[in-house]
Order: C-alpha cells, then structure tokens, then sequence
C-alpha cells in the first residue's frame, strides 16, 4: 500500500532546494497572487509558478490536483460571468445566459489566484519527500511529536482504508447491500462505520502504548539515523523571498 | 498523551468524514486535541491531495475546539443539547469561513446550492458579505448538524473502556 | 539481586470494581525464561504491562505493592526509563509500526532516535538486528508491506535494539498463521541464547515447555503456582484453571508415566525414555 503523498521523485534543481525555502514560496506566491491587481501581474505570479514546476519535471503532475478544483473555477465563472452586479459590457452570450466582461475579469483573476494556489503547493509538494520534509523542519525546532503525527498519518490512513474495505467485504458476504443507489450505499454505511472507528480506535491505542515502549515520550534530545543534508543557497533564496514579500505588502499599504 | 495527537486520524477520503473525525477526536479528546486534529486534517488533506483545503483548516480547527468545549460542558448527553450544539456549530463555522471565501475566491464556496444563493442575492442588490454568509450557512450549518448528530451516536456507543483512555490525564489511586 | 523483584502487586483498572491483579509477588533471576499462562481473563496481559511500567503510568488506574526491574521502582520512575529497562511486544504487528518510517532499517531506528544513541551505534544496533531477528533481506521494504510474521520480527527488532534487560513478549504469535508463529518462536531460540531474560505469555504450551526455566500460572488476578514447566503442568487442577498442558505431558498422564521427581515429563524425549525404561524392566 502506498503511502498517502503526491511525493514524484525526480532528478531536478527544485527537488535538490531546501524544503523551508519551498514552504516560504507558497507564502510569497499565493500572497503575490492576492496582493497584486492587474491581470497580467497575477498571470506572471502563475506563470512563475508553472515555471517552477516545469524546471522540477513535475508539472505533469499538478494537473490532477488542478482538476479538483474543477467546479470551484466553474461557480466562480458562472456567478461573475453572469450575475455580478457591476455587470455592464456584454462579451457573448450562450443561449439565454449572458457573460460580462467585468464580471469575467474578476473570475479570470480568481481563477488564476486559485491555479497558482494549487501550483505553489505543488512546488513543494511534488518535490519534497515527507521523511525530508519533517526532518528538515524538526531541524529547525519542531517537536518530533508533529513530526511523528504528519509522516504517521501519511501512512497509517491507507492502511485503515485497507481495513474498511476488509471490513466491507466482510459485510458483503453476510449478504449487505453495498453497491448500487445512493440510499443503499448510505444504508450499508452505517453498520461498517461501527467496526471501522473501532478498529481504527484500538489500533490507535495500541500504537500509543507501543510508541511509549519506544521511548517516544522521553525527555532526551532525539538523535537521527540520517545525515542532516545540506542545502545550496538556502539562506540566499529565503531572504530573496521574504523581500519580495516585504515590498509587495509595502508596495500594497502604499498605492 | 500522544494518542490523543492520533485520534485525528482515521481519515478518509470525503469532505464530511473529514469534519466528522475533527468532532469525533474532540468529544473524544477534548477541545485542543480536537483543534489540533481540525488542523492537522485540512492540512494533511491539503498538502496530499487537495491544496484548496488548508484554507480551511482554521475552520476545522474552530470546529473540533468548539466540539471539544461542548463535549466538556456535557452537551453531548442529551439530543436536544446535541442539535443545539451542531447548529452552533455550523453558524460558527460559517462565521469563520465567510471571511475567507471572501479573500480567496470573491465570496463563493464552490458548492451548487450556496453558490447559486449567492447568485441571487448578489443580483439583487444584496451585500457581498451578507451573499458570502448565507452561502456558507447552507454549505456548512446542516452538514455540521448531520456531522455532530453521527459523532453523537458513534460516541455514545462506544465502550466506555476505550473512551476513558483517551480523556485527559487521571491520577494513579493508591491501594 | 534479581533483575525482577514483585511484592504484593495489586492493580485496578479505572472505572472497574474488580482487581486486575491480586497480591502477586515473585521475582525473577537475570537470564531466565518464564513462560507465563493462564486463561484469558487472568491477568497475563496487565502483568506484562505491570512489568513494563505501561500500568501504572498509561492506563492510570489504582496500584498497591512494588514492582522493581533492574532496581528500578516501576511506580516511581518515570515510564520511558521503565520501557527502556522492559521492552513489551504485544499480539498485532500492524500496530507496533511506528507508521513513520519508510523501511525496515529506519524503523528499527526509531527506538534508538529517541534514546539520543550516536549514529555509528545506532548502524551497530540495526545490524545486529537484522541477523538475530532474520530479517536482512527485507531491511529496505517499507514495514506495512511484509507478512504478519515478518511484521512482528520487525517489531520485536525495535524493542530488542534498544537492548533492554528485560524482553516481555505477551501472546507473540496469537494472531499470526503457523509459518509465522514458526518464525517468531524461531527468533524467540535465538534471543535465548543472548542471555537477555525473557517473559513470555502464551496459549501454546508446547513452546511454553521447551523454551521456559520456570512457569508463572495465574488465574483470577491470583498467582497460584510458579514453578518448573514439569511442576506446574503436572498440576491435577489445570483444566479447572483453563489451561491444557502440553500433549506430551497429557499422553503421560494419561498412561500414568511419572518420572523420578513424581511430575509428568514435558519433553517427548524424556517421555519415549520412560517408556523404554517400562519396556526393559517388563523384560
């Protein structure tokens, strides 16, 4: 079973960047994105980012997570295309539906703001292993107990959905409905949920106790069997990053 | 202690299951392991899979803290406070998610039955804020009721046994 | 001094009226192997957690009398030092994997992360990890991907790395297949030989009667007898107790085949000597 990330190992400049500095991007470049005005400085912030993951031979991989937001985009489209009130020009018509062009630019904006939303995670996301990723940031001062929890999670919930579908076809060959309409399926959801929160509840008990025998809650300063690694201009790229910040909120408060 | 950083797992992939083990793990656990597991879902639910969702993440966090609260208070003996409680629940949450529609995409939630009341309050004249509110009050006040109303019954049926183990910290009686 | 000193031992579960544990004392001498039994609800397990520290100071609950390992007071000393003098293997391998590694080989670090150990006697630890517990060949995969026995190899890795006095293993092989129980108790032989002193808390008694230096029966939260395998499993009470002996030792009693001690023989050996030795004297 696989664990639960979007993790694409990859040979590339941004896989090989030190993973705070991919956090702090998401920062600067979702803020870009909301600070800024006009279409086209927006469009750069997305462009950038779709930059970035080309460079990390990921880009491939952001579409899927971008279609998720498929019917986000779409309401948004539709509700200023269509009805916003300061609705003036008509760009076309579908039928009966009328689009505006002011209305189109605020949705075309958005649209953009949420594409490079899911973009700027995927710098980080596509590109950074999870083991890395909590090492670096325990590193830095984050206690091991989160860091625990996060790689933890990625892992263990595949395992619990293994469990519910186990779980199911065990109930399927008892004879319970599980497939067909919506009300079946929410009939059949019930009686499992008993058994899956169980399940999942002692398991968590359980692996309490056995972290406790690991020495997980020891006061001792935790030692790692990995060389902490490296990374080329860190420091460099951060400041750059947090600078671009401060004068775009600057830039922002001022005009 | 770390058990109850677990309880906010079990997760699966589905929006209302998400909130569901958020008020499950504070009823279990009390309000800040119920807040930090509202985090630590959207969070992990954002960074795997879908990045939209970290946004709401302090709203999940408000969710399992009000959970927890509500839980320590006894609410979740009797239906009547039970409902109560979700509904409160949901207007928070839709208080707190209005503000964040707003900044991030124009005031809409993505969902056809709020987006569309939006629509029409927005065509008639109505305040941005206002639209925002009410299309997150029908995204999120009867999901939020459904979600405490299933916690409730998960919970109470629960063995006693195990749900002790996950209270806070008792003292070892001497015998 | 014994590596395990219990006195009067009593424990009570929060929210419960009954005692889990009721006065038990014995002690233990460093190196030796107990088999522990008793039916389910005797209190095999809470005594695995008794020695561990895991009762009193994970469940809570109400505790009398002392329980030392390796001079350490259970009730007074912090859990994590108990844990580390007492490492605990329980039935489910799924839930003894950390769940926060990637493969076997940092798996088994978890444990020695948390102890601070310097990294070249972390590698050490791991290394001679792998051989004891037969797990080489699997150091790579990812620990969620092995078989129940594999699971459970690695588990008892991460404990045993930690090189704790004592290694308490409570019913290993009850929820793994025959090739895995196989594995485990094979594993079980070899740590035997390291001189680590063993508890162990099975249904089978067969491995009970092999591995054991002396046996530890409670029923009903009470000890009633710690002795030698043969001295316990030829008890006249043991189906009262719901405890089956070993078929050797059943198949003996049922023919009447005493040795010298007047207990039954456990081992199939000294049983065929018996009777051999009946055959020669009937000439």
């Amino acid at each position: 079973m696989d664990a639960m990330t979007l993790y694409v190992p990859r040979n590339s400049p941004i896989h090989r960047l030190d993973p705070l500095t991919k956090m702090l991007y998401i920062v600067v470049s979702i803020a870009a994105a909301y600070l800024l005005d006009g279409l086209w400085e927006v469009a750069a912030v997305m462009i950038i980012s779709f930059g970035i993951l080309l460079i990390g031979k990921v880009f491939r991989n952001i579409l899927p997570v971008i279609a998720l937001s498929f019917l986000l985009i779409l309401s948004i489209v539709i509700v200023q295309g269509f009805f916003n009130p300061a609705n003036e020009t008509l760009l076309f018509e579908l039928g009966p539906i009328k689009f505006y062009q002011e209305g189109l630019v605020i949705a075309l904006r958005l649209t953009m703001r949420v594409i490079n939303m899911v973009c700027a995670f995927g710098v980080l996301v596509l590109t950074t292993s999870p083991t890395e990723l909590v090492e670096r940031l325990q590193q830095k001062g984050m206690s091991p107990k989160i860091g625990y929890v996060i790689l933890s999670v990625l892992q263990i919930i595949p395992q619990l959905r293994a469990t519910y579908a186990k779980i199911q076809d065990a109930q399927r060959a008892r004879g319970m409905e599980t497939e067909g309409s919506l009300l079946v399926r929410v009939k059949a959801f019930f009686p499992l949920l008993g058994p899956v929160i169980l399940n999942a509840l002692n398991d968590t008990r359980e692996r309490a106790i056995a972290l406790d025998v690991r020495g997980f809650d020891r006061d001792t300063p935790k030692t790692y069997l990995n060389e902490a690694k490296s990374y080329r201009y860190s420091v460099l790229l951060n400041v750059l990053l947090l600078l671009i910040l401060a004068g775009l909120i600057v830039w922002r408060v001022m005009g | 202690m770390v058990y109850r950083e677990d309880t906010g797992k079990a997760v699966f992939p589905s929006r209302v299951i998400r909130c569901q083990t958020t008020v499950l793990s504070g009823m279990l656990a009390g309000p800040v392991i119920g807040a930090a597991s509202g985090i630590i879902n959207n969070v992990i639910y954002g960074v795997t899979a879908d990045p939209i969702s970290t946004v709401y993440a302090v709203t999940n966090a408000v969710i399992g803290l009000m959970a927890g609260l509500f839980a320590a208070k006894g609410w979740f003996r009797d239906i009547k406070t039970v409902l109560l409680a979700g509904l409160i629940i949901g207007l928070v949450a839709a208080t707190v998610s209005t503000p964040l529609n707003i900044v991030f995409w124009g005031g809409q939630t993505g969902n056809v039955w709020g987006d569309a009341l939006y629509a029409l309050l927005i065509s008639n004249g109505q305040p941005q804020w206002l639209a925002s509110f009410l299309d997150s009050i029908v995204v999120d006040v009867p999901d939020k009721l459904v979600t405490v109303l299933i916690s409730y019954f998960i919970f109470k049926g629960l063995p006693k046994k195990l749900t002790n183990t996950f209270l806070k910290d008792g003292a070892i009686e001497e015998l | 001094m014994s590596i395990i000193e219990v006195k009067d031992l009593k424990y009570r579960y929060p929210d419960t009226t009954k005692l889990a544990l009721d006065g038990i004392s014995f002690s233990v001498e460093q190196g030796e192997f107990i088999g522990l039994i008793g039916r389910n609800t005797a209190g095999k397990s809470t005594l695995c957690y008794a020695l561990s520290g895991l009762v009193p100071h994970f469940f809570k609950g109400a505790y009398g009398g002392s329980v030392e390992i390796a001079g350490l007071n259970v009730r007074t000393t912090d859990v994590s030092e108990v844990t580390a003098a007492a490492g605990l293997v329980f039935e489910n391998p799924f839930s003894q994997i950390t769940g926060s590694r990637f493969t076997v080989y940092e798996e088994i670090a978890f444990g020695l992360e948390n102890m601070g150990l310097p990294r070249d006697e972390m590698i050490k630890r791991i290394e001679e990890a792998l051989d004891l517990l037969d797990i080489r060949k699997v150091k790579d995969k990812n620990p969620f991907d092995l078989s129940g026995g594999q699971m459970q190899r690695v588990a008892i890795a991460g404990v045993v790395a930690m090189k704790p006095k004592v290694l308490i293993l409570d019913e290993p092989t009850s929820q793994l297949d025959p090739q895995g129980s196989e594995e485990v108790f094979k594993v079980v032989e070899n740590l035997t030989k390291e001189g680590i002193t063993i508890i162990m808390a099975e249904q089978k008694m067969e491995k009970i009667a092999q591995y054991a230096d002396r046996v530890l029966l409670l029923d009903d939260a009470k000890l009633i007898a710690y002795d030698t395998p043969e001295a316990v499993f030829s008890r006249d009470d043991l189906a009262s107790l719901g405890v089956q002996p070993p078929a050797v030792t059943a198949i003996a009693r049922h023919l009447g085949k005493r040795k010298a001690t007047g207990h039954y023989p456990v081992d199939l050996e000294e049983l065929k000597m018996l009777l051999a030795e009946e055959g020669a004297a009937h000439g």
